[in-house]
């Protein structure tokens, strides 16, 4: 389960403080998928990258899996981000000399144990996410959507409670982008694993068994009117 | 496995592939740069160890042999010297030895008149102990009978030899079959017939004039009962220090010097050349170490946000540096093979068949196999602190300034 408790984010910018996050609250039930939506600069990538430990708060805390992880050691933060989270960027953010198989398989390498068994990790992931064709083949020669669902893939290859993902969909085509929902989806189902996924596309929220709404850094109840 | 050894691990496996896919030309341009450098900090060791050990030759097979004996001070000359030399030729560890006396100071051809020893020496024996009178420019060597004849180091007579530096201080236009008057201990003067004149290219050999025993003997009835000095030349293996020791008891009142012992002008020399190599080197090591650095730092710059994003992943920041280190230790190693490889099998045979003309002779490059591994090792370290510090400055970032580039 996580909990996020009166979270602020102020970035200071030279002389300027810009508050990103202001005081949000919220819960996700172990199992849930949710969309945090927004507008563009509401605030919901500043969110997600609380939650997922790569920032830490200005106040607040987030509680993950019972544990305060914003007082943590960056070196536990990092461990914590190895062994339990997985995350998926925009941008895909495959290492380019490093194949599908090997991409995926590189937190289970860093985790620790026997060679055999996260080579065979590594492909019976990409078998889920439909690249078991894909394995040796390099970033360079796969498609952004078949990049971001070897992503997903390496988000999972240390079986992680929660994933998060920042706008997974942005930089694919449609078709490459219902694609990579669609897998989310069915690894939720399949797999219990929470998502949390960023997306300021409406549409996404169809995949999603709850949203929540960000505006200019706090919660709301009711999406922004488009327009 | 511990987190040490799983980072240990990664940073092995992604240095593995980084350096097999990753950019093959800044692979080649890392280990080219590498090679160059290294050559660079091989090259001038080499080319001073070559030119003293030039000096060392010159020394030993032109001027003292591998040990030279003298009356003590005070003596002036070493008396009864075919005694001793039959002593020290029945010397274990002896191959050869032959005594001088100084009997001249003075030449003269025409016009031209300088001062310059002039020495009797027996010249089978002296054949035996020098290489000079196998540098004949022109004419031939002494005989043992001959008692007019007299052999000049080009510096001597010059021989319309122009060019060389020491031409205008010479007799200038002697040759063999010319004939030179020689002043001789007590003011005497005698014509000599040059036999020959010898060009050992070492400027303390080439200002040498040497009669024969003979000669001496004829115009000087003391001379054969006395010497200047005994050069000893030793069997191969045997040093002058240990030379030295077995030829002591032999007499007493005789100074024993080895060549080091008497060239220590020229050690401040070599010593001065050791200044220079160490400035030298430690500029090439300067050069490495900021060719290693901006490659390292334009690299990291380059990959930021993957760095960013490994980290966010979870990827140890000493999986990364590791992976760094061991990519650099690799290039470091292979440049330094081939910069190895191309001044042994390259340059060294070039600049053999094309020696340098240093003012001592000519000189070619010597390596030291243990110098130059240190200097390997020490290039392999320099490269690893270079690689060290922006390394760890770009894993101390904020991941999030990592991976927007901030």
């Amino acid at each position: 389960m996580i909990r996020v408790e009166n979270v602020s984010k102020i970035y200071t910018l030279g002389t300027v403080k810009v508050t990103a996050l202001r005081d949000v609250s919220f819960a996700v039930d172990d199992g849930e998928m949710v969309c945090i939506s927004g507008r563009s600069g509401s605030g919901k990538s500043t969110l997600l990258r609380q939650l997922s430990l790569i920032d830490k708060p200005t106040a607040g805390r987030v509680i993950f899996d019972g544990l305060d992880v914003v007082s943590l050691s960056e070196s536990r933060r990092s461990a914590l981000r190895l062994d339990r989270l997985g995350y998926v960027f925009q941008e895909y953010a495959l290492i380019p000399e490093l194949t599908a198989e090997e991409n995926v398989f590189l937190p289970a390498m860093m985790r620790g144990g026997r060679s055999r068994d996260y080579h065979a990790r590594a492909r019976s992931l990409l078998e889920l996410v439909g690249l078991d064709a894909r394995v040796a083949h390099r970033p360079k020669e796969l498609s952004g959507g078949e990049q971001q669902r070897v992503a997903i893939a390496r988000a999972l290859v240390n079986e992680p409670s929660a994933i998060y993902a920042d706008e997974p969909t942005a930089n694919l085509d449609s078709f490459s982008g219902q694609e990579v929902m669609q897998t989310l989806t069915r690894l939720n189902a399949e797999l219990g694993v929470t998502i949390l996924f960023v997306s300021h596309d409406p549409d996404d929220g169809q995949y999603a068994s709850r949203m929540i709404h960000l505006r200019d850094g706090e919660l709301v109840d009711e999406p922004e009117p488009a327009g | 496995m511990t987190r040490v050894g799983r980072s240990l691990r990664v940073a092995v496996f992604l240095a593995f592939k980084g350096l097999i896919r990753g950019n093959f030309g800044v692979t080649a341009m890392t280990i080219l740069l590498m090679a160059l450098i290294f050559v660079d900090v091989l090259f001038l060791p080499a080319l001073i160890r070559g030119a003293v050990r030039t000096i060392d030759d010159q020394v030993i097979n032109t001027v003292t042999s591998d040990l030279v004996i003298t009356a003590s001070a005070g003596a002036g000359t070493i008396d009864n010297p075919g005694a001793l030399l039959a002593e020290i030729e029945r010397t274990n560890g002896v191959r050869a030895a032959t005594a001088t006396t100084r009997v001249g100071t003075q030449i003269s051809h025409g016009s031209e008149s300088n001062a310059w020893s002039v020495d009797a020496i027996d010249p089978s024996s002296y054949r035996r102990v020098f290489t000079t009178p196998g540098h004949l420019i022109e004419g031939s060597f002494l005989r043992s009978a001959d008692t007019t004849g007299i052999v000049l180091g080009v510096d001597v007579a010059g021989a319309d030899r122009t060019h060389e530096r020491t031409y205008s201080r010479s007799l200038k236009t002697v040759h063999a079959g010319d004939v030179v008057t020689v002043t001789l201990a007590g003011g005497v003067t005698r014509p000599f017939t040059v036999r020959g004149i010898y060009q050992n290219r070492f400027p303390l050999s080439d200002q040498g004039a040497f009669i024969s025993d003979a000669a001496a003997a004829a115009i000087l009835p003391g001379a054969p009962d006395r010497a200047t000095a005994i050069y000893v030349k030793a069997d191969a293996g045997v040093s002058s220090g240990a030379l030295k020791v077995r030829l002591e008891p032999l007499r007493t009142g005789v100074n024993l010097q080895t060549p080091e012992q008497l060239t220590a002008a020229i050690q401040d020399q070599i010593d001065t050349f050791d200044l220079i190599n160490n400035i030298m080197r430690a500029m090439s090591l300067l050069v490495a170490a900021i060719t290693v650095f901006i490659i390292t730092y334009v690299d990291l710059v380059n990959r930021r946000r993957q760095i960013g994003i490994e980290r966010a992943i979870g990827i140890t920041a000493t999986a990364m540096v590791g992976s760094y280190v061991i990519k650099t230790v690799v290039n470091a190693i292979v440049g330094t093979l081939v910069g190895l490889a191309v001044f042994v099998f390259a340059l060294t045979p070039f600049v053999q068949s094309h020696p340098f003309q240093f003012p001592n002779g000519p000189v070619t490059l010597v390596l030291d196999a243990q110098e130059a591994a240190r200097n390997m090792g020490v290039l392999v370290a320099v490269a690893v602190v270079s690689v060290l510090i922006p390394a760890v400055r770009a894993m101390r970032m904020k991941i999030l300034d990592a991976i927007w580039g901030t």
